[in-house]
């Protein structure tokens, strides 16, 4: 097997979190992305590396899939809300799609939200208005049904997201 | 897009006049790309082909960017991944120096 992705021996229920979207509003994470394929990541827009390039690949997959992207909500976490403004934040995602979700939270929001994600909780590194942010450089994947049988790892290829992504849409839930 | 690409290719100079301080005449510079930047930061990635000395990247500098740094990617025992600056590296004569995505970048 080739694949980088990391299928779940023993896949995690969709956690229940909330935080605050890009326009203000109150987003219950669970109840949210009911029923859909969701893409969950926790990164930071001054991320030079990692984070871009995830949500840029998503964007390819999505554009060869348009019938699963539909039915995909991805769910991007500010880790870095000191930084991060709600319109940087959505003015950011937009570049990518427009129906990509930009989140973000207090401190102890975030904490919960990644404690319940079951990743590691991101960390300031280095000093000034430059500094980097430690965070989980992966992205869950959860099947409408709810559990996240798939983490892809950075590096995971275009066509093991192809091919989880169109699995991960036969697993149960809701109609789409 | 447009931006992106030129930042790619003022990159590319910079580097050139960076990795080809010393004497070395014949350091090449291949495969360079600029990542689509999620903010304000862009990852520069490339491929240093050493030339007839051993020389270092220390640096670059580009008319559209405030700042170039050379960072690593490190990963964490519990998983996290972060960046860390990188004062420079070596290019051993003859040898390949790559940056890419999740690994070395300039940024």
């Amino acid at each position: 097997m080739s694949s980088r992705a990391w299928p779940s021996t023993h896949p995690k229920e969709k956690p229940s979190f909330t935080l605050t979207d890009t326009s203000g509003e109150t987003y219950d994470f669970a109840a949210e992305t009911k029923d859909q394929i969701t893409l969950l990541y926790f990164g930071y827009l001054n991320c030079p590396d990692i984070c871009p390039v995830h949500l840029a690949q998503i964007v390819e997959v999505f554009d060869r899939m348009p019938d699963v992207a539909r039915n995909t909500e991805v769910v991007f976490v500010s880790v870095d809300p000191e930084r991060d403004s709600a319109q940087e934040t959505r003015e950011l995602l937009d570049r990518f799609d427009s129906r990509f979700v930009g989140l973000t939270g207090s401190d102890e929001e975030l904490r919960v939200a990644q404690e319940a994600a079951g990743v590691p909780p991101a960390t300031v590194a280095g000093e000034g208005a430059n500094y980097t942010v430690d965070h989980a450089g992966w992205v869950i994947a959860y099947a409408p049904d709810g559990p996240n049988h798939v983490i892809y790892p950075f590096g995971t290829r275009q066509s093991e997201w192809s091919n989880d992504l169109r699995i991960l849409a036969a697993m149960g839930g809701g109609s789409g | 897009m447009r931006g992106w690409a030129i930042a790619a290719i003022v990159g590319l100079v910079a580097l050139l006049g960076a990795c080809s301080r010393g004497d070395s005449e014949s350091v090449t510079v291949i495969d360079a790309r600029v990542g689509a930047p999620a903010g304000p930061n862009a990852a520069l990635s490339f491929t240093a082909i050493g030339g007839d000395e051993d020389d270092r990247l220390v640096g670059a500098r580009s008319a559209v960017a405030s700042e170039i740094q050379i960072h690593e990617t490190v990963t964490g025992d519990d998983g996290a991944v972060g960046m860390r600056p990188v004062e420079g590296l070596d290019l051993p004569a003859g040898q390949r120096l790559v940056l890419e995505p999740g690994g070395c970048t300039s940024c």
